[in-house]
Formats: C-alpha cells, structure tokens, sequence
C-alpha cells in the first residue's frame, strides 16, 4: 500500500496534463512593411475521453484579440484559436502572452506565445531637438536612415512655428536625409512640432513627429 | 502529562521565541514584505510619497484611458505612437518625472513606451510603476 501510495505521489503531475492538446504553444508571425496586423492559428485537440469547454481566451495586450469557432469540444475533436494581432505604430520584437482557462479539471490552463518582429523603417537619431537655456543657438540636425531596400521620398515637412528654419538634403537617394533645424538667433523660449511625411508603405504612408524647442 | 511531550513542547517553543527575537532585531534579517522591482520601475507608495512633479503616462488602450484613469495622466501608447507622442511633448518638461504605467504588472506596454521614450527623445527620469493601474485602483480602495 505504500508503494503504491508512493508511486501515485512521484506520477501525480505527469497524471495533470490536462485533455487539450496544442500543437504549438510559440507562434511567430511574419511581417511585411505595411501590414497593418497579423494572423496566427493555434490548433488544438481534445485528446482525452471528456468534453472540454473554454471559460476564456486573455491577452497580455489589447492589441491583440483571439477568436474561437465554438467553446466546447468534444473527445477526439479537433479545433483552433485564430489569434489577430494590431500592429498600430508598434516596433521592434512583440511576445504576446495569450492565456486559455477551460473548464478541464486536471489542467485547465494553457498558455501560449505570439512572436512578431516588426522592423523600424528608419533609423532616426532623435525625436527631441531641445536647446537648453545655457545652450548657444546652433542648428542642430535629424537623421533619417530609411531601413527598406526600396527608395523611399520625404515627400513634406511642414512646421508648426515659422521661426525654426529648416533645411534638408537627401545624403543618400531614397535612403538616408538629414534635416538641419536652425531656432533662430533671439533667445527666447519658444517650442514647435515638425512633420515628416514620407510615401512608404504606399497604402499607408508613414508620418514621422519631431519636436522643438528652445527653453 | 508525558514528560517527553512537555519537554519537546517547552524546547520549540524556545526556539520559536529565539528565532522570532532574530528576524526582529538581526540587521540581515530577510524581508519578506520587500517587492522585488524590474530596471525602471517604481512603486506607488514612492511615487506618491516623492516631491518630484510627476507627468503620468497612461501605456493602456485608449479605451481603457477613457473609462478611467490617473488624475493628470495622458494616454501614449503604441497603437497610435506619433500622434500621441506630440501630445505628450506638449506636457512634458525636462523637471518632470515621468510614470509609465498599463494594465498591471503583466503587461509589456509600460515597459515598451518607457524603451521607446528613452530612445527616440533621450530624456531620462522616467519609469514604469509596478503593478499598474490594477495597483493604482487597489490602493484607492483603501
């Protein structure tokens, strides 16, 4: 009897994995410049000898939602949780952490992952032009090195205060602009938003925010 | 009663005593209360307590913002980056310290928009408040 006590003790966890078996519990997504949101399937399969049903499907952002073609699942049934994630103005490695609770008494947690790398279309040195008060009034510049193969235009840069001067010159065509902010030389405290637009992806151009200021 | 069961009693409860008289007094003693804090983050308590002016950026959905939200705080958060940034750059100031915070201490966002503040603008004095909003509402509850 001990013995037997002994060895249901050591196999008890191995005895809780639960019925819902996933194929995958890391996805990675692809991207392509401009997509405005990726789509992965999680397929699964009810591979114990109970129905299952799912109590909720969460994410760790609200970027991502997940759909479900129904909620319970039959033994030996087959199904898969579409899980859509929104790019919106995003950058860089996304791990989305996606959680399943069912109501499968011997485990009714799941989680899974959905990996998106999004790349930067261009490298900027800064965002912020910020000349401090015990600062001289020297023009001070942006770098935009586009990342993509393709040629890409600064097709408007448009300011929001007339007394920044602005200068750009296309270092490298399609590929790489500098842009020379001058403040002006009367010392007051003054500050200004400057747009850049650009014509890539082509369905979706990319506008880029920089902001001025002279304290 | 049994002398060996009084006996055993008597030299736990000395050693209850004595040890309990060492996570008092003793300098290196654990703390079990102490939060464990990621690069950057900051607790409420401390925020709250500290002189500092504080700019709160709110990392969640922009539905989640307008059900609620920090008194003070402005939303930025990636689902709409340069436009929020903009907005943002309206409020901030060099004297500023800037919280970062979203859903609870799960989530990434505060973490990714205080990355992104720190490379793109190259401004520091900015952090992301542990916990959250779910510690925020917790504590206004009390």
């Amino acid at each position: 009897m001990k013995i037997i006590s002994l060895v249901l003790i050591i196999c008890s966890p191995l005895l809780l994995q639960g019925q819902m078996q996933f194929q995958e519990i890391e996805n990675q997504a692809n991207y392509k410049f401009g997509d405005k949101e990726v789509r992965r399937i999680f397929k699964f399969k009810n591979d114990g000898d109970y129905p299952v049903t799912f109590n909720s499907i969460t994410s760790s952002c609200g970027c991502t939602t997940t759909s479900l073609d129904k909620i319970t699942y039959l033994p030996g049934e087959e199904g898969e949780i579409e899980a859509i994630f929104t790019i919106g103005q995003r950058e860089g490695l996304q791990r989305k952490k996606i959680t399943v609770l069912t109501d499968d008494s011997d485990n009714s947690r799941y989680e899974m992952i959905l990996e998106v790398n999004i790349p930067k279309i261009a490298e900027i040195n800064t965002r912020l032009l910020y000349w401090k008060k015990d600062e001289s009034l020297d023009p001070k510049t942006i770098t935009i090195d586009f990342q993509p193969n393709e040629p890409i235009k600064i097709t408007d840069l448009k300011i929001s205060n007339d007394s920044f001067n602005l200068d750009m010159d296309e270092v490298l065509t399609g590929k790489k602009y500098i842009i020379s902010v001058d403040p002006g030389t009367a010392r007051n405290s003054k500050n200004g938003n400057l747009l850049v637009k650009t014509d890539f992806p082509k369905d979706n151009p990319k506008i880029y925010f920089f902001h001025l200021r002279v304290q | 009663m049994n002398p060996f069961i009084k006996e055993s009693g008597l030299i736990c409860l000395i050693a209850l005593f004595l040890s309990l008289l060492t996570w008092s007094f003793h300098p290196g003693a654990p703390d079990y209360h102490k939060v464990e804090l990621e690069d950057g983050e900051i607790l409420l308590t401390t925020a709250l307590q500290s002189t500092d002016l504080v700019l709160w950026v709110d990392a969640r959905s922009k539905e989640n913002f307008e059900l609620d939200h920090i008194p003070g705080a402005i939303l930025l958060n990636e689902d709409d980056w340069e436009y929020l940034l903009a907005e943002f750059m309206e409020k901030w100031d060099p004297d500023l310290k800037v919280i970062v915070y979203c859903d609870s201490r799960l989530c990434r966002a505060s973490k990714n928009v205080a990355q992104r503040l720190q490379d793109e603008l190259q401004i520091n004095n900015i952090y992301t408040l542990h916990g959250g909003w779910e510690t925020w509402t917790i504590e206004q509850k009390r």
